[in-house]
């Protein structure tokens, strides 16, 4: 037995409101999108429809991934009400594009969006430190990418503080934990270096994060320069396309980033032997400037030995020109009387003793006649 | 691993600047040797450093922004 109770239409619109927020405090559908319209570039109108049904929805921009347009499979999370004037819509919560070829449609119109805008510009890409000594890292904790990532890193180079920031890789938490995250790190007092926004490969959909707009958004506007690797086969995530480099997997990540420390060593000792060489040569340089200086040294040395061997030998023969032995081989006598050299015949007379030194005896003789030359100067 | 003061490639730059010093037409013996020991022992510095230095792994909590 059920009773019909009478109720006013505000009354029943307050209680179909207060069963379906009983029934549905939240409700998943999917459908495809249909009568898509942006009224005043902030209120949302749509329809999701399948073969044989239909369903209005109501929400804001600030709810869509990105671009939408009819014709897509879209999931809406959201929470259906009876309006009071309007009649019956879903308030929308989120919006996500199901399926490969409308996930790959809404990205392209978000791309041609973001390309517009600049986001995708080669002249906005900064290059990355290398090797970075910090590396902010936004990623699952538990994921495949984060293992590999850090083995990698680690086999490759040293000395990197790395900091995780744990975050959901996929699904509907997944762009705005991203979001949060690249924002944490550049609002760090002492930022990292470099941010490295990775997960492995999937499917489409499970890539669909990386493609949102609030996660290129936060990656094109993030101070801190940008490595993003997303695995995949084909397609680019838009945040790749806003990212300051990408790279394939999240090990190639790694190897961008850091140099193989067996070839740096390698690198260090080829350095090692251009010292040896470098120093080798200047010594070898200085020894010949030696040996260049001492051998005009010991020349010019024996030049002034040789000099002076020639002016003594000069003097030699000088002094033997003056030597008076060899006047007295020559015939000629050295006369002395009471010791002193006999020069004119003034001082003699007969009968004074003379001595007569010649070269090879002493004579002793008496004078016997003195005649002075007629025009000496002694006369 | 003692804390560095220099950072690897502030070290590596300064090998670089000994390597080049060392080429100079007009280096003496006496700065020769003496670059020639210091690039040693700066290469010493890089090859430790690479052979000991280990990464740290620092895990921060997404703040309230983020979380689901």
């Amino acid at each position: 037995m059920t009773t019909d109770i009478e109720l006013s239409v505000s009354e029943f619109v307050a209680l179909l409101n207060q069963t379906l927020e009983y029934a549905y405090p939240g409700v998943t559908v999917q459908g495809e999108l249909t009568n898509f319209k942006v009224s005043k570039n902030r209120w949302v109108y749509f329809d999701l429809k399948d073969a044989t049904s239909t369903v209005r929805f109501f929400g804001t921009v600030y709810q869509l991934p990105g671009p939408l347009e009819d014709g897509m499979m879209v999931a809406v999370r959201g929470v259906p009400k009876l309006h009071q004037q309007y009649g019956f819509s879903v308030t929308v919560q989120n919006i996500r594009p199901v399926g490969e070829g409308s996930i790959k449609k809404a990205a392209a119109l978000l791309q041609a969006k973001l390309e517009a805008e600049g986001l995708f510009d080669p002249e906005r890409k900064r290059a990355l430190p290398y090797p970075p000594t910090r590396i902010g890292l936004v990623t699952s904790a538990e994921s495949a990418a984060y293992k590999d990532f850090i083995k990698v890193l680690a086999g490759r180079w040293g000395g990197v503080d790395i900091t995780l920031i744990d975050t959901q890789v996929q699904g509907e938490a997944a762009p705005r934990q991203i979001a949060a995250a690249i924002e944490q790190f550049n609002q760090m007092a002492v930022p990292p270096e470099v941010l490295v926004v990775t997960r492995g490969g999937g499917s489409a959909e499970d890539l669909a994060a990386f493609s949102t707009e609030q996660v290129t958004r936060a990656v094109a506007a993030s101070r801190i320069p940008t490595l993003v690797a997303i695995g995949h086969e084909v397609d680019i995530s838009l945040s790749e396309l806003a990212a300051d480099q990408r790279a394939s997997t999240p090990s190639n990540a790694a190897e961008l980033l850091v140099p193989d420390r067996r070839a740096m060593l390698a690198a260090i000792a080829h350095k090692c032997e251009r010292l040896a060489v470098g120093a080798e040569q200047v010594v070898k340089d200085a020894r010949q400037t030696t040996v260049r200086a001492s051998r005009i040294l010991h020349d010019s040395a024996g030049q002034v030995v040789l000099q002076a061997q020639r002016r003594l030998l000069a003097a030699r023969q000088l002094l033997a020109a003056y030597d008076p032995q060899a006047a007295l081989q020559r015939g000629y006598a050295l006369v002395q009387a009471g010791g002193h050299v006999v020069r004119s015949g003034a001082g003699i007379s007969p009968g004074s003793e003379l001595d007569i030194t010649l070269h090879d005896a002493a004579v002793t003789a008496t004078v016997k006649h003195v005649t002075m030359k007629k025009d000496s100067h002694y006369a | 691993m003692p804390k560095k003061e220099a950072s690897y490639q502030e070290i590596n730059d300064q090998l670089e600047a000994v390597l080049t010093r060392l080429q100079q037409p007009d280096i003496q013996v006496d700065e020769a040797v003496s670059l020639y020991r210091q690039g040693l022992e700066l290469a010493a510095i890089l090859e430790k450093y690479l052979e000991q230095a280990e990464n740290t792994i620092k895990q921060l909590k997404l703040q309230a922004a983020g979380q689901a």
